[in-house]
């Protein structure tokens, strides 16, 4: 009731969207925030400056037009939607980048490529909200994202071969993919430990070896 | 008469509201742990001229809506219910409301500056959307921390729900390490205490006083199932690693391994098995294994 | 799991056959004969919360301090857990219509191997689970997307697995389902 069902153990897409869009981007402001000395003898009414609880508000209050700058990602695309600027899109997002990574994904069937944990939403809400910000064209870099998911996908599900009772390490695995997966995977991997679990009932330190124990020291992907 | 969950859930979020208005020790300062003293965002070290108050250091604005952010998330993740910030979450809910406080301000000074710039037709061009644009952004940044408390309480209520009998017993176990005064905020101990009288009237009227004596327990723990339902400790969690702090090599418990990469050792004890968890590493752990790890703030639930 | 389960309340009312290791009179209407004894070596199907504490405690008040006194019944192994079914879940656990064999089966064989540390079923079981949780996956993450973008459905509603599945499973499918479906939603949207 007082947090529906399906938030209790895991968390929304639009959340992960919350959570991502606490961090930095670079953007170049269209406006000027700035307040030279001399407009404020020229003339009285100054513009209230903005004050933030959550973030420095120093950037914001200090933006002169065409001046790159950092800002929090919801705080970009809120000036973005007022066409106040326009937001530099991340190094590895470009059909280059993607590129490579996309040949890594592929080469490297044991692991995945280092995108930041936020490769995935942050490219969707770029692509959303910032579509004429990006030098290659957006259809190409949505359809190399598409792909990038795809094998990535792929070698997940391969992965899922390795649950065990014990643990498993999934470095690189960016923060929406573990969250589309989270249920599954701790719901069999809490399956095999119970069962695991039932043959040694008082559970003692020294239990035997026992089962169809993998390799546990390799990680899985 | 038709009573419709909107506005159930209406009346739920006006519970939940972070502030309350009628509570006046959110306007009085906040006592002393140690590094903390009392600090509102209109006094702050980190924006004044001279550079940054050692002492103050560690408390600023930004920092604690990034530690308020983990603690959602490990609270959203964890099977069990996590100890109550309440320094923390009194200085958030300060800002809280001096945020809104003002930006009413803001937007009755813009209303006379408006006037009067167009009384004065000084010549001046500005763009009016332009001086909309800090309130804005203060009021999307004001939903979002209500957001962000929201959710946490109430997940941090549903858990209470949830364990009631389980933080029930804790209360009375005295070799309890977290007392229940720290693991509840003051409001949720008197929900939790009320939620618990309503529930076992219910019981008590609705089916329990028809029962023998010895069939009464709602507390049980001798039979071959506990009636008291316990945190599923051992429930698997994702964790991340976090980089050590800069005192890194004062950490007893970060060590190097055999790649000389740092990392922390867990057991499960179950498998008697070792695993170590490299800095910066994401994994999928038992909670029971990390719960301390947790605790100290060397991982993270993600 | 959990006192209040339901499913595991279900689960404990299964009847597994056991096997009376004492003349008991005047019980005779468990099996239907009421006012008749019930004979010792008798057969008899009891739900699993009885059978469980009648396969513990032991009946001979006079028995040996120091000697276990035997139990009033010993429970028998079940067909869901007889080598027949072992050796089809080791021949292909997808195949599997385990929900036909018993809907609660992942939740009774834990039950199973917490009574009798039967670590060989836990290892059959063990493998049955994660071969069978692939094989749902597949179905729980293939989410069609409608035309209009918005509305995600499953497009294996009656695909001839799903009706297969235990309790346990049809649970996780559908936490899982929804994961992926809202997922997906989400980016469709964005």
């Amino acid at each position: 009731m007082s947090l529906p069902e399906h938030l209790q153990a895991t968390f929304s897409p639009d959340e992960i969207q919350f959570i991502v869009e606490n961090e930095p981007i670079r953007i170049f402001p269209r406006i000027t925030t700035r307040q030279s000395v001399r407009s404020r003898h020229r003339d009285q009414i100054t513009q209230a400056k903005c004050t933030l609880i959550t973030s420095d508000d120093h950037n914001v209050n200090q933006m002169v037009a065409m001046q790159s700058t950092e800002l929090p990602l919801w705080l970009a695309l809120l000036l973005k939607q007022q066409n106040k600027c326009s937001i530099v899109a991340p190094r590895w997002l470009t059909l280059q980048s993607l590129d490579q990574s996309i040949s890594f994904e592929k080469k490297n069937s044991d692991r995945f490529s280092s995108l930041p944990w936020n490769w995935l939403v942050l490219a969707q809400l770029l692509f959303g909200k910032a579509p004429d910000d990006f030098h290659d064209p957006v259809h190409e870099l949505r359809s190399r994202i598409q792909d990038l998911r795809e094998v990535r996908q792929l070698k997940v599900l391969r992965g899922l071969r390795e649950l065990n009772e014990s643990h498993l390490q999934l470095d690189n695995l960016s923060l929406l993919e573990i969250n589309e997966l989270r249920p599954f995977i701790v719901g069999t991997m809490d399956k095999l430990r119970q069962i695991h679990t039932a043959t040694n009932p008082e559970s003692q330190p020294h239990a035997q070896a026992q089962l169809t124990q993998q390799d546990l020291d390799e990680p899985p992907y | 008469m038709d009573i419709s969950i909107d506005d159930i859930l209406a009346e739920l979020d006006r519970d939940t509201t972070a502030v309350d208005h009628s509570d006046p020790s959110s306007h009085l300062p906040i006592p002393s742990d140690g590094n903390t003293t009392m600090m509102n965002s209109s006094f702050d070290p980190s924006r004044m001229p001279g550079g940054k108050n050692r002492l103050h250091e560690d408390v600023t604005p930004q920092k604690d809506y990034s530690r308020l952010m983990t603690l959602w998330r490990n609270e959203r993740c964890a099977p069990e219910l996590l100890p109550y910030p309440s320094l923390l979450l009194s200085r958030m809910l300060r800002r809280v409301q001096e945020q809104m406080e003002n930006i009413e301000n803001i937007s009755m000074g813009f209303y006379k500056n408006t006037i009067s710039g167009d009384l004065k037709n000084s010549g001046v061009s500005y763009d009016k959307t332009n001086e909309k644009l800090p309130l804005l952004y203060m009021e999307a940044e004001l939903e979002r921390v209500k957001f962000l408390l929201r959710s946490y309480l109430r997940c941090r209520l549903s858990k209470i729900d949830k364990f009631m009998l389980y933080l029930k017993q804790l209360d009375y176990d005295e070799t309890n390490v977290t007392p229940l005064n720290e693991l509840l905020s003051e409001q949720e101990q008197v929900y939790h205490s009320r939620h618990f009288a309503i529930s076992l009237k219910l019981l008590n009227s609705s089916i329990l006083k028809h029962m023998p004596p010895e069939l009464q327990a709602i507390n049980d723990t001798e039979g071959s199932v506990s009636m008291i339902d316990e945190p599923e400790w051992n429930k698997f969690v994702f964790i991340h690693v976090k980089e050590p702090s800069d005192h890194a090599n004062e950490d007893p418990l970060l060590e190097k391994n055999e790649f000389g990469k740092l990392c922390y050792t867990v057991t499960i004890h179950e498998l008697n098995e070792d695993v170590e968890l490299n800095i910066g590493g994401i994994y999928v752990m038992r909670y029971g294994v990390i719960k301390d790890l947790l605790r100290n703030d060397k991982v993270e639930l993600i | 799991m959990g006192y209040y389960d339901i499913d595991d309340v279900l689960a404990d009312s299964v009847e597994f056959p056991c096997k009376f290791q004492y003349f008991l009179p005047g019980l005779g209407y468990l099996e239907g004969n009421p006012g008749k004894p019930i004979e010792k070596n008798c057969r008899l199907d009891l739900p699993l919360w009885l059978a469980r504490i009648l396969a513990i405690v032991g009946g001979d008040e006079e028995g040996q301090e120091d000697e276990e006194a035997l139990p009033f019944v010993e429970l028998l192994r079940p067909e869901m857990f007889s080598p027949k079914v072992v050796n089809a879940i080791k021949a292909g656990a997808s195949d599997l219509d385990l929900h036909t064999i018993n809907a609660h089966f992942y939740s009774l064989a834990v039950k199973w191997i917490t009574l009798f540390g039967d670590e060989e079923l836990a290892g059959v079981v063990s493998e049955m689970v994660l071969e069978r949780s692939l094989e749902m996956n597949g179905h729980a993450s293939s989410v069609a997307v409608q035309a209009a973008g918005v509305e995600a459905q499953s497009s294996l509603i009656g695909s001839p697995f799903l009706i297969t599945m235990d309790e346990s499973e049809k649970q996780l499918y559908r936490l899982a389902h929804d994961s992926y479906k809202r997922t997906k939603k989400w980016i469709i949207q964005t």
